[in-house]
């Protein structure tokens, strides 16, 4: 097969994946795209493909985690969480449609706009790359300190860099003593489904489960359905006006050129910015969401591409968590030395396949959004239960951790996601501080232990 | 604390039964890995050397999604649907509650000939309006 049509079958299915994924409200980022793009990555596909599947599966999850957000005011996941409160304005007076239409479409326009934009920008950035990749060990701990500090636990989250990092190696130095190799899949599986182990550990525990029981299930508001166009789904740019188009593509191409913030700080920011300066509320909260869900779109691909493109280095939020299998998939990718997307494909590459990847994407989530948003929400609340969705993530876990390390790659899955999630829920310490801490511990012990 | 009648619990924002979600994960993992270690038996026998691995990974995922398809349809979901419909009334409350003057607001979009066309072809143009005067 050319490597152009298994690119299109694999955005095909990434967009399709994606979509159903951006439906199930509070499926962390992270946790979802890390173990996908490894098993896309690890089949042996082709760089381009990859590519193709990585920026059709965020575009996709991007526009239809709208759904619940819009229609049920539960954020689709935690880059939803900024728009909460313009969605609930909305929905609350009856017109959450219209919530879901701007929020779609202001993400389709700045998702086009951001990748060339971030693609250029890369091409800049990319004349320090030799600086990056020779001192990339400096740069880690550097960046754990920096994103350390502006996590939840600030610095309780510092402090315990050194500590972590020093567990983190020791795991790796057992893998290594009964396996021959260092394991890397393993240990950001384990970041990865850190918090949701944590609450399972909190309902095991006689003592702390309290905080979890609940008398009866959750509870979910549903708007009615309102549908105003019949037939045929709008054109995305002309369900925004002149003013949300121009403050949307401002809002994406502001953002594509930063590639170190959290993508939820931007997408607050420049929502509060726009909110600021429009009157009224429909206006308010119209022009807000079109711009906010396009600035979750724009951050998410500048932060990946970026950091990909220049330097072939995680070094953005993104890039540490649903990005990372991109960077770092051993065997197949490394990113110290930079063996990956970085070193395998060309700029052309990267626009070409990001946009066939994004333009499937489109396809695939904009009408499903326009024309089955509430018959999609219904049926999954009622046929997919919490328990089977829990139960694919565990299992996808323990399938990749067994491929990489056998028991020991699982074991040390448990023992990361058992401290990484109890430092992430009680303390604060984000799983951005603790892909950096993995990534840089063995220069940081090196340094010091010699 | 009564203790009788909590008999779920909360995992990452969503409610669950605690004996259906260890019954699912076992059965998940199980799958899983069984699919992957049949997979790295049966193989070797018709498949490329190099792709036996990813071949075995693949099958090993596809029996996990079938476990967690037999999960999704043993256990159902612990979730209320409520469907809200808000009257005229209740807006005029919920704009009230929000702070925002429904004929202040009515007012701005009058002004404002983009979001009254828009809002006319939306068929919304009656929220700010306030009774009486629902065409849509």
């Amino acid at each position: 097969m050319s490597v152009l049509l298994i690119s299109l079958l694999l955005a095909i299915i990434g967009g399709i994946i994606f979509s159903i994924i951006g439906l199930i409200s509070g499926t962390d980022e992270t946790a979802t795209l890390v173990p996908f793009t490894l098993i896309v990555v690890l089949l042996g596909t082709p760089p381009e493909a990859v590519f193709a599947f990585f920026m059709s599966a965020i575009l996709a999850k991007h526009l239809t985690h709208a759904i619940p957000t819009a229609l049920m005011g539960v954020p689709g996941d935690t880059m939803a969480v900024p728009l909460l409160d313009h969605a609930a304005a909305l929905r609350r007076i009856g017109v959450p449609h219209v919530a879901l239409r701007k929020m779609v479409s202001g993400g389709v326009l700045a998702a086009f706009i951001a990748l060339p934009v971030s693609l250029a920008f890369a091409q800049l950035l990319a004349g320090f790359s030799d600086l990056f990749k020779e001192s990339a060990g400096v740069i880690f701990t550097v960046a754990a300190v920096i994103i350390a500090y502006f996590s939840k636990g600030r610095y309780v989250s510092i402090v315990l860099i050194l500590p972590l990092a020093m567990l983190m190696q020791s795991l790796n130095l057992m893998a290594f003593d009964n396996l021959g190799k260092n394991l890397s899949i393993s240990f950001f599986l384990g970041i990865a489904i850190g918090p949701m182990f944590a609450d399972m550990m909190f309902a095991l525990s006689s003592s702390a489960r309290q905080s979890l029981l609940r008398d009866r299930p959750k509870e979910y508001h549903l708007a009615p359905e309102v549908r105003s166009w019949s037939g045929y789904f709008p054109n995305p740019f002309r369900v925004l006006t002149k003013r949300q188009t121009a403050y949307t593509s401002g809002a994406a191409f502001l953002s594509s050129l930063t590639f170190a913030f959290s993508p939820v700080g931007m997408t607050s920011l420049f929502g509060e910015a726009t909110a600021a300066r429009t009157r009224g509320l429909y206006k308010k909260s119209t022009t807000s969401l079109s711009v906010m869900n396009g600035v979750t779109e724009s951050t998410y691909i500048a932060e990946t591409v970026i950091p990909l493109v220049a330097f072939g280095i995680p070094l953005s939020p993104v890039a540490l968590g649903p990005a990372a299998a991109l960077f770092n998939a051993p065997p197949v990718f490394t990113s110290d030395p930079v063996h990956n997307l970085h070193s395998l494909l060309s700029v052309w590459d990267f626009l070409i396949y990001g946009l066939l990847g994004m333009i499937v994407a489109f396809l695939i989530a904009y009408p499903f959004t326009m024309n089955y948003a509430r018959k999609a929400t219904v049926w999954v609340m009622k046929n997919i239960s919490h328990e089977a969705i829990i139960g694919m993530f565990m299992g996808l876990v323990a399938v990749l951790a067994f491929y990489e390390g056998e028991l020991v790659g699982i074991l040390v899955t448990f023992a990361v996601a058992t401290v990484g999630g109890l430092l992430n829920r009680i303390l604060g310490m984000g799983s951005g501080v603790q892909f950096m801490v993995f990534y840089g511990s063995s220069w940081m012990l090196a340094q010091i232990v010699g | 604390m009564q203790k009788s009648e909590k008999k779920y619990i909360e995992i990452l924002g969503d409610t669950v039964h605690p004996i259906h979600v260890t019954v699912s994960i076992i059965l998940c993992a199980t799958f899983s890995l069984t699919g992957f270690l049949a997979g790295k038996r049966l193989f070797p026998a018709i498949a490329d050397e190099k792709m036996i691995l990813s071949y075995s990974l693949l099958l090993g995922i596809g029996s996990g999604l079938a476990a967690t398809l037999i999960a999704a349809l043993l256990f159902r979901p612990k979730r209320f649907l409520i469907e809200s419909t808000a009257s005229p009334e209740e807006i005029e409350a919920i704009l009230h509650d929000m702070q925002i003057d429904p004929s202040e607001e009515a007012d701005m979009i009058q002004k404002d000939a983009v979001t009254r066309k828009e809002m006319e072809e939306l068929g919304i143009s009656h929220i700010f309006v306030g009774k009486g005067d629902r065409s849509s």
